[in-house]
């Protein structure tokens, strides 16, 4: 409602294009007046803002609840932090901040600036802008730095009361700074050392006994708490496997100090977790600055907002990227970006920070955008001042193009007559044939069958391949998305009649359904919740049994018809819903109401609970769905998710390109959840159609997709390949000759070369069971295995087939090339050849040795 | 990663030297000790050969016998004269007897799986698979890493011309049902061991991949790896297509040089040490765990199981005929046999040897009511209240009889020993820090293991 107001007002600066998407939709007169400080002289605008600030204080501060997409990257200007100051009690404490916005970066002065408490005395300020009470009374804080002057208003109170700490508030978040309570210390199942605390301080009841009745309370000394061995332990005094976690004069081992000393109280009442903000959300950091003071806020139902900055945990998704100091000091050690989760008992938060420094003689040279994704990517790299690499070859585009949607190589003819057409839209044509291609359906099918957890094991064979026709029928006709997962996860009847409902057999509880529902649909892994909250992110134990409510009142019953043959045989089930059945949260023992994640309210109790599952879900404004799926499409396109790993979005993974992200959920519920109008989108990219060549200027990028990243062939996709270049193909027992491994319905555990190139066993619902590292055993398949050797051997191979109508040496290599590479030879590659043909008596076994070279090169197992 | 776990002393045990010992440690001399177990931590990284007696060794009748119990408990078999003051060794393991000053045994691991699965599972990973269901229990890609998976990720070996981690001589079954434990799990499958599924000492034994096909000379392969890097020359390729390359560069050297085919090659060996090791599957895989550690693998477990992989040791019936006729004079041969090769190639100090089984067996002959299989009256029953384990080489601190168990070897009567804290001094007598943490696939930190050394076994 103030958009017009901060765009008058405000100096005319360059928003580099990315950030365009970053304007605030509200903005705080607050927020607008005060950020926008004076200089010293312009004393008659100060004062309105400062009316203004005081006037509306308590209510200004609580726009920070506005989602994190939403913050403003800042306004130009000075900018103080926070507007105004309570403390409260001799132990309180805030930190002051002091931040520059100039040309879209943030520089931050606060340790350059001068702090003073106006009258003297009323604060101890540090030069680090933390502040701690000295006397009551009212009274200002004033900062100055460069040209820039401005006053906060502070309060103290309570110094002459007894201080009082809270053991949720204080004790149990300072045990979570000292990383008392990790997993990997005290907070672990079995505790170390005799002494046992709540992972990451969830169960503030237990963690009160635990350090006040456990070991007969030898653990705390109300009579010398200096000499209590948890204080002892903490700073070192004594020995402690994990070191020392505290100095004795930080917040946190006083708060522990003063909690001891004041008996060890235990507070009532307090379950629900606070609100957080912390300033900054987002900045930018450039040469000027590479460190950045993060200020924590915390605010208790009908309480105050106080500072927490000192008592929050900090942890950078990469610590070899950020350093953050106990203060809440970030500082870059190299360039990059960086998502800090800020955690402060129960509630997290996720800021982003980015340090880029700019170099001036670098010069943007970019291959002609073709769609809206270019646009996105492109600025991006031009921002961060990384070239990308030029355009990709014919040969490469359609070796890459086949292979990402048919899964299998061109073969000579499809080559042929792509390299020689001169048609200027011949790579669209392209895509657009492929995707039409039943093969199309076939390959993508496996996909879904993966994560979906569709093996054999789970499965009788008949409903196995039933899902796996009902798959490809969908994919193939193009139903959309939406429809298909609706289906699935409210689909009811026999299994063998109506196939979606096996997914209700794979998954025959109602936790597992959930699991698998959360990370193939909504891109969200949410086991962790299942035994503890999650660590690092938001989703509770409230978010996990919520969800697995939905599914429990699913009923399966065997149908003895189908008498299993076998002892493990899976059984044929029939899938319907029932009128009871709860999921019982462990916590509170009680059943878990069905609810859509991260919402307090539950979905109607009159309605069946999938059907409300499925429709929030794929409801158009779902904030999950759409882009977890266009993130998945774009994995397996381009090698790596825009949030990566594709299946475990979250604040603290944020995606490389949030923008293109948004734009790609958004047009593919715009597109009626048309799979496969993403999938052109993509492919006709220019982005999707850049060589995997580094240039020095884009050689150091893994993130920003400045060129392709070769990968390696999946399992299915290179048997398959070396069958059709070989001319050999793998036959599989029960299905027909030209059955390909890309389109079997299910993994094949026993199969050698399969399993050495990691097949995955479909027992988990995450893109990660194909591994993405090499290994020695795939190198001893390609070097000496049987499947290759027999392979190149085979009498009646192509090699044999061209042998046999005596062609020309060099017409031989020609089409091998075409067939292994989908390119035609070097001439110093033909001359190689031609020289080892001409030295061997045995022209077969010279041959056999070139067909061995080619698909041991990484020009054949990789895709391009 | 390097980890000196002799220093790494509790406050425990400074409270019980200190109360009850004639030489307490002072308190500076504790804190000195402390600190030099920070400082101390560079040891070099030691392989293991970890030798699995599948089915569960009885401790009353091996290396904890009882000669005072009554003679349902103590059973038909008599102790041979302590080769080292208070170990009791079975009459029918003489010659392991003799090498009793150079290993130690702990004599009180204890654990609550009754059966053999959830058992051997705990034993290979360290971590409690918390159910005795074998659907939960089949291999699964989130599993715990196998010992050998997590030693090869703490500490790659430095040469290896052969796979790093090898267990033969079968994949470990119970009931038909393979078992988790005996993969990389949540390392992924780059750590997987190489699995021998063959009896070595089968004249036919030959490892796939190890070998060239029948038709393929060693010269043509030669011919092949010449003309790989004349038309693809490995600098020309982009860092992501190196990965594999090292790894096709490592099969090509395996295979064309002779040290590492040969580390497979069992023939190599003169025939007088191969019958010293016994012609059996165990004896001959001994042998063999021994030429893949020279060649440079890290871990090599070998299992004493039948040919499909199922229990030798599982000894509800029959148990004194069984055990005096085949399963100890073939572990006393194998056993023996080893520590003398190794010895003599000095590589005892390089090598920890582990020996043990999954579970130990009901102390009284004929008490059932452990596993479903129950006891015959010459049997005994699973029992995974006390049994003991044997560990020798690397930085193992031999001739130390650790823990005490009752007077019917029933329960531990002093310092028990968990499976975690086994795995954690496993891992110490290799040089490593079972404290280290590892990400696992899913991006959860892990320790290498849950438990704490016994710092007493460690030099």
């Amino acid at each position: 409602m103030h958009q017009e107001d901060y765009n008058s007002n405000s100096p005319p600066y360059n928003c580099p294009p990315n950030q365009t998407f970053w304007l605030p939709a509200m903005v705080t007169i607050h927020q607008h007046y005060v950020s926008v400080s004076r200089p010293r002289g312009q004393s008659f605008r100060w004062v309105v803002s400062h009316l203004l600030m005081t006037v509306c204080s308590t209510s200004l501060l609580c726009w920070g609840q506005s989602p994190i997409s939403q913050v403003p990257t800042g306004t130009p200007g000075w900018q103080v932090w926070p507007k105004q100051v309570i403390l409260a009690g001799p132990l309180d404490g805030a930190q002051m901040q002091l931040l520059r916005y100039h040309r879209g970066a943030v520089q931050d002065w606060t340790r350059q600036a001068q702090w003073r408490s106006q009258p003297a005395g009323l604060v101890r300020l540090q030069a680090t802008g933390w502040l701690e009470p000295l006397a009551d009374g009212n009274g200002y804080i004033e900062v100055e730095a460069q040209d820039f002057a401005a006053k906060v208003p502070i309060t103290v109170t309570g110094l002459s009361r007894p201080p009082q700490v809270s053991f949720r508030r204080q004790v149990s978040a300072a045990l979570a700074v000292g990383g008392c309570n990790g997993g990997s210390c005290h907070g672990s199942p079995q505790g170390k050392n005799g002494f046992r605390l709540s992972l990451w301080g969830a169960d503030a009841r237990f963690d009160y006994f635990s350090l006040t009745q456990d070991l007969a309370g030898r653990r705390v000394n109300a009579v010398a708490p200096a000499e209590s061995l948890v204080l002892r332990k903490a700073l070192g005094r004594m020995p402690h496997e994990g070191g020392v976690r505290f100095s004795a004069d930080s917040i946190p081992a006083r708060m522990l100090h003063q909690w001891i000393a004041s008996g060890t109280p235990w507070d009532h009442d307090l379950t629900t977790p606070p609100e957080l903000r912390v300033e900054p959300e987002k900045a930018r950091l450039d040469q000027a600055c590479r460190t950045l003071q993060l200020v924590v806020h915390a605010r208790f139902p009908g309480e105050t907002w106080r500072d927490v900055t000192r008592l929050t945990v900090f942890q950078p998704n990469d610590p070899t990227l950020v350093r953050i100091s106990a203060d809440g000091i970030v500082e870059f050690r190299s360039s990059g970006e960086a998502a800090i989760l800020c955690r402060y008992l129960g509630a997290t938060r996720t800021v982003r920070v980015s340090y880029f420094p700019q170099r001036h003689d670098f010069v943007w040279k970019a291959p002609p955008e073709n769609n809206a994704i270019d646009r996105l990517v492109m600025a991006r790299l031009q921002e961060l001042q990384i070239l990308p690499s030029p355009l990709c070859s014919d040969s490469v585009f359609i070796r890459r193009v086949y292979l990402d949607l048919l899964g299998r190589l061109p073969n000579v003819e499809e080559t042929r007559g792509f390299l020689a057409s001169s048609d200027p839209y011949k790579r669209e044509k392209l895509v657009d044939k492929l995707l039409a291609d039943p093969q199309f359906a076939e390959f993508w099918s496996r996909k879904w069958m993966d994560v979906l957890l569709a093996n054999q094991k789970r499965l009788p064979k008949d409903v196995l391949l039933g899902l796996h026709r009902w798959w490809q029928k969908h994919l193939h006709q193009g139903t959309p998305f939406d429809e298909m997962v609706r289906e699935l996860l409210t689909a009811q009847g026999h299994t063998l009649e109506n196939p979606p409902a096996a997914f209700f057999t794979i998954h025959s509880t109602a936790e597992d359904a959930a699991e698998t529902t959360a990370q193939v649909f909504l891109g969200v892994r949410i086991g962790c919740a299942r035994c503890h909250n999650h660590p690092f992110e938001r989703w509770t134990q409230d978010d996990y049994y919520g969800l697995a409510a939905c599914f429990a009142r699913v009923e399966r019953r065997n149908d003895l018809q189908f008498k299993p043959s076998g002892r493990r045989q899976p059984p044929v089930q029939i899938i319907s819903s029932k009128k009871e059945g709860e999921v019982l949260h462990p916590v509170t023992g009680r059943p878990a109401a069905p609810r859509p994640l991260l919402s307090a309210a539950p979905f109607p109790s009159d309605q069946d609970r999938r059907v409300a599952l499925a429709g929030w879900l794929t409801a158009p404004d779902n904030p999950f769905f759409a882009r977890a799926v266009v993130n998945r499409l774009w994995f397996h396109l381009l090698g790596r998710g825009i949030a990566d790993p594709p299946d475990d979005l979250r604040d603290t993974n944020p995606p490389s390109h949030e923008a293109l992200l948004d734009f790609l959920a958004r047009d593919f519920v715009e597109h009626g959840y048309n799979l496969r109008h993403t999938i052109r989108t993509i492919c006709t990219s220019t982005t999707y159609q850049l060589s995997s060549e580094p240039l020095p200027q884009n050689a150091d990028d893994t993130r920003f997709f400045s060129r392709a990243w070769p990968r390696l062939l999946t399992a299915e996709q290179l048997l398959d390949a070396i069958g059709q270049v070989t001319e050999v193909p793998e036959t599989f027992p029960d299905f027909p000759e030209t059955r390909r491994a890309v389109a079997l319905p299910d993994s094949l555990p026993n199969h050698p070369f399969l399993s050495a190139f990691g097949q995955p066993p479909r027992e988990l619902p995450c893109e990660c069971e194909r591994p993405s590292e090499p290994n020695l055993a795939q190198a001893l398949q390609l070097v000496s295995g049987s499947t290759v050797h027999r392979k190149i051997t085979a009498e009646k191979n192509r090699l044999g087939r061209l042998l046999a109508h005596s062609m020309s040496d060099q017409a031989i290599l020609e089409e091998l090339f075409l067939a292994a590479f989908s390119r035609r030879p070097t001439p110093r590659e033909t001359q190689l050849v031609l020289d080892i043909l001409a030295r061997h008596a045995h022209k077969r076994a010279a041959w056999d040795d070139i067909l061995w070279t080619l698909l041991n090169s990484a020009e054949f197992l990789y895709r391009p | 990663m390097r980890y000196d776990a002799r220093l790494e002393l509790t406050r425990r045990q400074f409270f019980h030297v200190g109360i009850g010992g004639t030489f307490g440690l002072s308190l500076a001399q504790f804190l000195q000790a402390e600190a030099q177990t920070r400082a101390a931590r560079k040891r070099s990284p030691k392989s293991l050969i970890f030798l699995f007696l599948y089915g569960g060794p009885s401790q009353i009748d091996t290396w904890d016998m009882k000669p005072e119990a009554p003679v349902e408990y103590r059973g038909e078999f008599k102790p041979l004269p302590p080769p080292i003051p208070g170990l009791y060794l079975c009459e029918y393991l003489p010659r392991m007897a003799a090498w009793a000053k150079h290993f130690s045994v702990i004599r009180t691991l204890h654990h609550s799986n009754r059966n053999h699965q959830p058992a051997g599972c705990r034993l290979f990973t360290g971590v409690d698979p918390g159910s005795d269901n074998a659907a939960q229990l089949a291999p699964k890609p989130n599993d715990p890493p196998a010992l050998g998976s997590l030693a090869v990720k703490a500490a790659p070996p430095a040469k290896a011309l052969v796979p790093p981690f090898v267990m033969l001589p079968a994949r470990l079954h119970d009931q038909g049902s393979a078992f988790k434990g005996q993969h990389a799990g949540w390392l992924g499958h780059a750590y997987d061991p190489l699995l021998i599924e063959q009896d070595p000492a089968s004249p036919n034994f030959r490892v796939e991949g190890f070998s060239l096909p029948a038709n393929l000379s060693l010269q043509q392969l030669e011919h092949r790896r010449w003309l790989l890097e004349q038309l693809e020359p490995t600098s020309a390729s982009s860092p992501e297509r190196a990965a594999l390359r090292q790894f096709q560069k490592q099969a090509l050297d395996l295979l064309l040089a002779s040290q590492g085919r040969a580390a497979f090659d069992l023939s190599a060996e003169p025939d007088k040490l191969r019958d010293r090791y016994g012609r059996n599957r165990f004896g001959q895989g001994c042998l063999l765990a021994r030429r893949l550690i020279e060649a440079g693998a890290r871990v090599v477990t070998v299992s004493d199981c039948t040919a499909n992989g199922h229990h030798e040791w599982d000894t509800h019936q029959n148990n004194f005929k069984r055990l005096k006729e085949v399963l100890l004079p073939r572990l006393d041969q194998a056993f023996s046999a080893l520590m003398e090769d190794l010895h003599a190639r000095g590589l005892l100090e390089e090598t920890v040897v582990y020996v043990g089984g999954e579970f130990g067996r009901t102390p009284r002959v004929g008490q059932a009511g452990f596993s479903g299989a129950g006891a015959s009256k010459d049997g005994r029953d699973h029992y995974p209240n006390c049994f003991p384990g044997l560990l020798a080489g690397g930085y193992v601190r031999p001739g130390i009889i650790y823990g005490e168990s009752d007077s019917k070897a029933a329960y531990p009567a002093k310092d028990p020993v968990t499976i975690e804290d086994l795995v954690a001094t496993i891992f110490a007598a290799m040089g490593l820090d079972p404290h280290t943490t590892i990400t696992s696939l899913d991006g959860r930190p892990m320790p290498l293991a849950h438990g704490r050394p016994i710092t007493n076994l460690i030099v």
